[in-house]
């Protein structure tokens, strides 16, 4: 083996390493078997793909209240901010999607949209997602999430819509 | 999720967002996309080979990985500023830190300069209101959240200080002179050190020497402060006082080297003592503790050849604990040693399978929060017992806020916190003043009352007063009364007396020494000498530790979730209709000022427990607002009774 493959099996090794520990999750419920049942996942994040109209974000939201957002494309460099949400709305987001669980027995909803303002929003929870809850839905589930994530953006005071 | 991926791809999403967010497949998917892309823009760039391009792509993708890491591996969180250098420092008084006992005694001078004080720095959680939104909602069965708990470093990453705050800080107790020593794990604490002269310096205080009872103590007469950059930061400068002498709250009856003999003042043995509260049910549901860890906090040593003989003699099997060190203390018996074994032996009778983890630390304030500190950070044990207290005055209102937060965190992860209130009856400060005992008077601990117990042949529960005694020796009875600083909780709302303020205890077990416990302990330092009775409300704490060891093991049997926290579970089950009656109600005798009655009283909380019957009651309870868990029908009656 060559010195030029030895560099690059080294690089591939310590890349995959590296990439282990990077790729380990977040802090998450591993333990205690007192309370294992009742595993608590303490980030979601909101993404709406944008339109024709508006521009895509995606919101990140923690159990502590804090939130952080990225808006993209419709700006020289993305818009980036954060802000803390009120006690009640963080409490009854998580609820919310602790209510919503498992994300998988929804089928993905569709439905009819503007065509210059076909946004998609989805919320990751964990491993799960859900999508779009923006349409019309009479599952309270769905639209709860829905109501949060709109009064969530508009808590941390950034609009989506495109600038002129 | 791939469609999700590619959007974020075409959209321009920063790659690392998109590891972040999609870790596994998806996370590989992007990552091996990316690699591809790298390599081929090093290749066109760098002219070089296909193997050394890719070498080149794979370490710069790392690259972007790790700082993307490094700024996501917190929340947002506000960083204070940094300290303005030259011109004046505005500074900020930190309030709560002078020590109400002292109020009305006069200084008697300055404490020497070249003093050495150790100091706690209690550091403020952060998202105050969110984590107490969180509090609630975990006790509250109607939530989604109910008995979600989080980990320690879930904890700390939400609600901890951040790092930032942690070198500020630092840098500014550097900068002052004063030796840093260490800083705990969830970044609560940052443990110090440095002269009188140094810390009156740093902080803008005066430490003054008073004379209390027949000690000499040291305290400030103003309350310190700091520069108003790193102020919201701090919620305590522990250690600024030496008032607070945490004792333990045991009383000796009577001591010999032999069993002790049958007399008209019996001791009551394990078997005595569950049968009389219903536990054997309990165990022979094999509910005996196996699974569970109970933590006893102590601030000494023990002799483990004491708890050998203990078990031994009552057959309760062999079963070693563990140790854990906490700032700098040993396992070495001192004249509070008693405590320990007692504490150690009340689990072992009740709870003999439940593993122990005795924290033992030095009996400071450093050292008492550090060692509350090492409990939630360590995350071990279900139930926590402390029998160590101190009069709710002695202590400056910020050190009491400092271990609210500690027990906050411990509440957040489920522990519960059972604490002895005391055995000065409603005088916890032995004066004329009502006063209760901390931590007991904490919202997110369960404080303990003490109860006389009568029991007939073999263990029969017969009756129970509310536990108080006055002789010339000085008055006793169980601790219990109104705190003069923690607000009413919530599970306390439709309780009498009606005002704002956190009522104490909030059960209790028997603690009369005339009536005691039989323990086994040895050692020159406590001279003790083999079989002892003995009482006091730090023989009910660990009591009622092992009960809930043995009730949170027997609720898991029944694939229900433990109790967590149990204040709000207890309070429920005493105030509303259950299958089963979990308490004995106490309705006579007094706490020295407090009379029991039917329902709460401050002299003995809801009452003391009916172990099978609570377990049930709890099993159904949680069942109930559990209903995705498959939950056998409880028993209607006890095996064996």
């Amino acid at each position: 083996m060559n010195n030029r493959n030895l560099s690059y099996y080294a690089a591939f090794v310590w890349g995959m390493i590296l990439l282990f520990m990077i790729a380990s999750p977040l802090p998450h419920a591993v333990a205690s078997p007192f309370r294992s049942a009742l595993p608590t996942i303490i980030e979601a994040v909101i993404t709406d793909s944008g339109s024709t109209n508006t521009c895509p974000y995606t919101i990140d939201v923690w159990l502590n209240g804090t939130a952080t957002y990225t808006v993209t494309v419709c700006h020289l460099n993305p818009l980036k901010g954060s802000g803390t949400l009120t006690p009640a709305l963080t409490i009854q987001f998580f609820e919310h999607l602790i209510v919503a669980q498992p994300f998988s027995r929804f089928p993905p909803l569709q439905c009819v949209k503007p065509v210059s303002f076909r946004t998609t929003t989805i919320v990751q929870y964990g491993k799960s997602h859900i999508l779009d809850i923006s349409c019309p839905n009479t599952d309270r589930r769905i639209t709860n999430l829905y109501t949060d994530s709109t009064q969530i953006q508009q808590a941390l005071g950034f609009s989506p819509l495109r600038k002129v | 999720m791939r469609i999700l991926s590619q959007r974020r791809r075409s959209k321009g999403i920063p790659i690392h967002h998109c590891l972040y967010r999609f870790q596994g497949i998806q996370g590989a998917e992007v990552i091996l996309l990316s690699l591809l892309h790298l390599e081929a823009i090093v290749k066109k760039s760098f002219h070089v080979s296909a193997s050394w391009s890719r070498t080149l792509a794979i370490f710069a993708l790392l690259l972007v990985l790790m700082c993307s890491k490094a700024s996501m591996s917190v929340p947002p969180v506000f960083a204070i500023p940094s300290i303005p250098s030259g011109g004046p420092i505005q500074r900020h008084t930190l309030p709560g830190h002078l020590v109400p006992l002292l109020k009305k005694v006069p200084p008697i001078g300055p404490a020497p300069q070249s003093t050495l004080i150790h100091l706690s720095i209690g550091l403020a959680l952060q998202h105050q209101q969110t984590l107490d939104a969180l509090l609630a909602a975990q006790v509250n069965p109607a939530s989604a959240l109910y008995h979600h708990y989080v980990t320690p470093q879930q904890f700390k990453y939400l609600f901890g200080p951040h790092q930032t705050t942690i070198n500020q800080i630092v840098t500014y107790l550097h900068k002052q002179g004063l030796h840093v020593e260490s800083i705990a794990s969830n970044n609560l604490f940052i443990t110090a050190s440095g002269t009188a002269a140094t810390v009156e310096k740093a902080f803008s205080t005066t430490l003054q020497q008073y004379r209390l009872d027949k000690r000499v103590v040291y305290a400030p007469s103003v309350d310190p402060s700091v520069p108003d950059v790193i102020a919201p930061a701090i919620q305590t400068i522990g250690g600024l006082d030496d008032v607070a002498h945490y004792h333990p709250l045991g009383l000796q009856q009577q001591a010999g080297s032999s069993r002790l003999p049958s007399s008209s003042s019996p001791e009551y043995t394990p078997s005595e003592i569950g049968t009389a509260y219903h536990v054997p049910p309990l165990l022979k549901a094999s509910a005996d503790g196996t699974g569970q860890t109970v933590a006893l906090f102590e601030l000494d040593g023990y002799n483990p050849t004491d708890i050998a003989t203990y078990r031994k003699t009552n057959h309760l099997g062999v079963n070693a604990p563990s140790n854990v060190l906490v700032g700098g203390a040993t396992n070495v018996q001192g004249n509070g040693s008693i405590e320990v074994s007692l504490d150690m032996e009340m689990v072992a009778a009740l709870a003999p399978k439940a593993a122990q983890k005795i924290y033992m630390g030095p009996n400071s304030i450093a050292g008492v929060n550090a060692t509350y500190n090492q409990i939630v950070s360590d995350d071990m044990a279900s139930v926590v017992s402390t029998s160590w207290g101190e009069c709710e005055e002695a202590s400056g209102v910020a050190e009491l806020q400092a271990l609210d937060n500690i027990f906050k965190q411990g509440k957040a992860q489920g522990q519960s916190f059972f604490s002895a209130s005391g055995d000065s009856g409603a005088y916890d400060c032995q004066n004329t003043d009502l006063a209760v005992d901390t931590p007991a008077d904490d919202p997110n601990v369960i404080g303990v009352g003490g109860t006389s117990l009568l029991m007939g042949h073999d263990g029969a529960y017969i009756s129970e007063t509310a536990w108080s005694k006055r002789s010339d020796l000085g008055n006793v009875g169980g601790g219990g009364g109104i705190s003069s600083y923690f607000l009413r909780p919530a599970y306390q709302h439709n309780l009498t007396p009606r005002n704002a303020y956190r009522l104490v205890p909030d059960v209790s077990a028997n603690a009369d020494p005339e009536k005691g416990y039989e323990i086994y302990c040895t050692g020159v330092a406590v001279s003790c000498t083999g079989w002892l009775k003995i009482g006091g409300t730090s023989a009910a704490a660990p009591l009622w530790a092992a009960l809930v060891a043995d009730i949170n093991q027997y609720l898991i049997t029944q694939h229900v979730n433990p109790l967590g926290n149990a204040n709000a579970t207890l309070y429920t089950i005493a105030t509303t209709a259950q299958p089963f009656v979990g308490f004995h109600d106490i309705t006579v005798g007094t706490n020295l000022y407090y009379p029991a009655h039917v329902g709460y009283d401050l002299a003995t909380g809801l009452g003391t427990p009916d172990a099978w019957n609570l377990a049930r009651d709890a099993a159904r309870l949680l069942s109930s607002i559990h209903t995705a868990l498959p939950l056998p029908s409880p028993s209607a009656s006890p095996p064996g009774r």
